[in-house]
């Protein structure tokens, strides 16, 4: 195991932690606590926001923003990506595999952020209360985002189906009077193309997260507020990176002033607080997508 | 038909079929949907009669006024105007700091062309809108002119993964070169390697490229939201909050041929480069046999 993968495994069980103890916090994370801008404390690690919510609090309730989405993102991926790949790699000359192939070229020419954002905005205009419905619109968005991957997931199915069909024992089972479902299913699947599978997961996932923080940072189509995400967490500090910036430029370069620059940066401009969604959502994404690696590696072996 | 006008002209087919077909999809989504705006407003009658008159206008360069008035042709043109380069340059600056990094890391001995490819490779999946706004605010990126072109550029070129999968995808062409017997020979005899190596990259560069392409169109998007440049993001991120409709399906038609452009340029390309395409399928078949 490189370092990479340890990087990338351990992320993703920070983000699994995260998102259990989301679940167990019982704290309204859109509740006003203190003054607003407070500095890093005791009661809030992280200080409050530009409305005086806890950052710690909203940090982690973030996790319910991308992490059911994102597992229905690959879960629908997945239920027509899989058959789809098999069957194209398993029965290339087929009609349906031919219809398949087109269907599936015509998807990937979608770019998925503009799908994604051209699906919502229908689907809003064409609903009487927005309001009452904007809690699914995560889920619209992680089933467009998931169907957008189907292409490249059917791919990568695809071309291992394809690879194996040709493979001795495939031969054997053939003779040995298996069918072709079980073949497909048990030998070929399920026993050679599970780390490719799972590959496409994380990929999805990770570009599920940069996909929500994006739009949530954009403010219309992605976590509707006040429920909290690293992006609109982001959004709501715009302000301050400005001050930040003045304070972090200090009047000389000798070390006490350059400290003190980052000391009041801290205790007075929110650095801290632009700085843990900043950090969450880079090494989150990076992380994912090398654990993606990790399984593409043993895929590989 | 000569093999190799029959694989282009039948890539052509796919590709005006692609795009014909998301414009039907998107057209029903928008026409099948309940409540919808398309059908309300004064129109053709029928949804046929809508794709008709949309691509009668797309032909004729002259696709009416979206409903909030603006001529949609002359919005989609000047929006690519502005949207086209800008993706066309972050491209070329991304594939040439790849280059860069590709030779770092394989020519010599030293550590420190190995660790810069990683770290980028670590660090090239951070979300354009982060590092838009990064730059917008610690490099006071100006409103308009030469600054505000370069760190878009910059950033498109750096930002959602472009950089890394280009550097890696490229490595790993470069690194299954690397061991062929030509290189080999062509280092034996003293001749410069790159020199050898050069025409096998341009094909594997321009499939990453294309690969790149969907997202290169999603990052566009946020960049200029974040950044503030008049393209065709912008335009189509409007016209999605406003619900208009008519302009956004058609820039969203037409970003899919832009798409779906960059792989019909892939496959032309092969054709010309690689002559096992030439072979039309029938043929291939019998010699595999």
């Amino acid at each position: 195991m490189t370092a990479r993968d340890r990087f990338g495994l351990s992320v993703v069980g920070m983000l699994v932690v995260l998102r259990i103890v989301a679940i167990f916090i019982d704290a309204d994370p859109a509740a006003l606590t203190d003054a607003p801008m407070a500095p890093p404390s005791i009661a809030h690690p992280f200080g409050t926001d530009a409305l005086g919510r806890d950052i710690l609090l909203r940090v982690v309730e973030s996790s319910e923003a991308f992490f059911g989405p994102g597992l229905f993102a690959c879960l629908v991926a997945l239920l027509l990506g899989v058959p789809g790949g098999a069957l194209v790699g398993y029965r290339p000359g087929s009609r349906s595999a031919t219809v398949v192939r087109f269907g599936l070229t015509i998807v990937a020419a979608w770019p998925q952020l503009v799908l994604v954002v051209v699906v919502v905005a229908i689907f809003t205009a064409s609903i009487d209360d927005p309001a009452a419905w904007s809690h699914l619109r995560l889920y619209l968005l992680a089933g467009v985002l998931g169907l957008s991957f189907v292409p490249q997931v059917a791919g990568a199915i695809g071309e291992k189906v394809a690879w194996f069909r040709r493979e001795r024992f495939v031969e054997a089972a053939i003779a040995h009077g298996l069918t072709h479902a079980r073949i497909l299913g048990l030998h070929i699947l399920w026993a050679n193309c599970r780390n490719v599978v799972l590959r496409q997961a994380c990929t999805l996932f990770g570009t599920f997260l940069l996909v929500e923080t994006s739009l949530s940072y954009l403010g219309d189509y992605g976590v509707p507020p006040p429920r909290p995400s690293w992006g609109n967490i982001l959004a709501g500090l715009r302000s301050q990176v400005i001050h930040v910036r003045s304070l972090l430029r200090p009047d000389s370069w000798a070390p006490a002033d350059v400290l003190e620059g980052i000391g009041r940066a801290v205790s007075e401009g929110g650095a801290v607080a632009l700085a843990v969604p900043t950090v969450l959502i880079v090494v989150s994404i990076a992380g994912v997508l090398a654990a993606g690696e990790y399984f593409a590696a043993r895929d590989r072996a | 038909m000569p093999p190799a006008v029959r694989v282009a002209a039948s890539r052509l087919a796919t590709f005006a079929a692609v795009v014909f077909a998301s414009s039907v999809v998107f057209g029903a989504l928008l026409w099948f949907t309940p409540g919808s705006p398309a059908r309300s407003h004064d129109g053709p009658g029928s949804f046929l009669g809508w794709v008709g008159s949309f691509w009668r206008g797309a032909v004729t360069a002259d696709m009416g006024r979206s409903y909030r008035g603006y001529p949609v042709d002359e919005m989609v043109l000047r929006g690519a105007g502005r949207t086209l380069p800008l993706i066309a340059a972050a491209v070329l600056l991304a594939v040439l700091l790849s280059a860069g990094l590709v030779l770092l890391r394989n020519v010599g001995t030293g550590r420190s062309g190995r660790v810069l490819f990683a770290a980028v490779g670590a660090l090239s999946p951070t979300p354009v809108f982060l590092l838009a706004y990064l730059a917008l605010v610690l490099l006071a990126v100006p409103p308009e002119g030469p600054g505000l072109w370069a760190a878009a550029i910059a950033v498109l070129a750096l930002g959602d993964g472009m950089l890394g999968e280009i550097a890696r995808g490229l490595d790993a062409a470069v690194r299954g070169l690397l061991d062929r017997d030509f290189v080999h020979s062509a280092r034996l005899r003293g001749f410069p390697v790159w020199r050898r190596l050069l025409p096998h990259l341009v094909l594997p560069t321009a499939q990453l490229v294309a690969d790149r392409g969907a997202y290169l169109v999603g990052g566009v998007l946020v960049l200029e939201m974040v950044l503030g440049v008049q393209g065709l993001g912008l335009i189509g991120y409007k016209a999605a909050a406003h619900a208009d409709f008519p302009l956004l399906i058609a820039i969203t038609v037409f970003v899919t041929a832009v798409v779906a452009g960059m792989q019909l340029g892939v496959d032309l390309l092969r054709l010309g480069v690689d002559p096992r395409v030439r072979k039309d399928r029938r043929s291939r078949r019998r010699e595999t046999r």
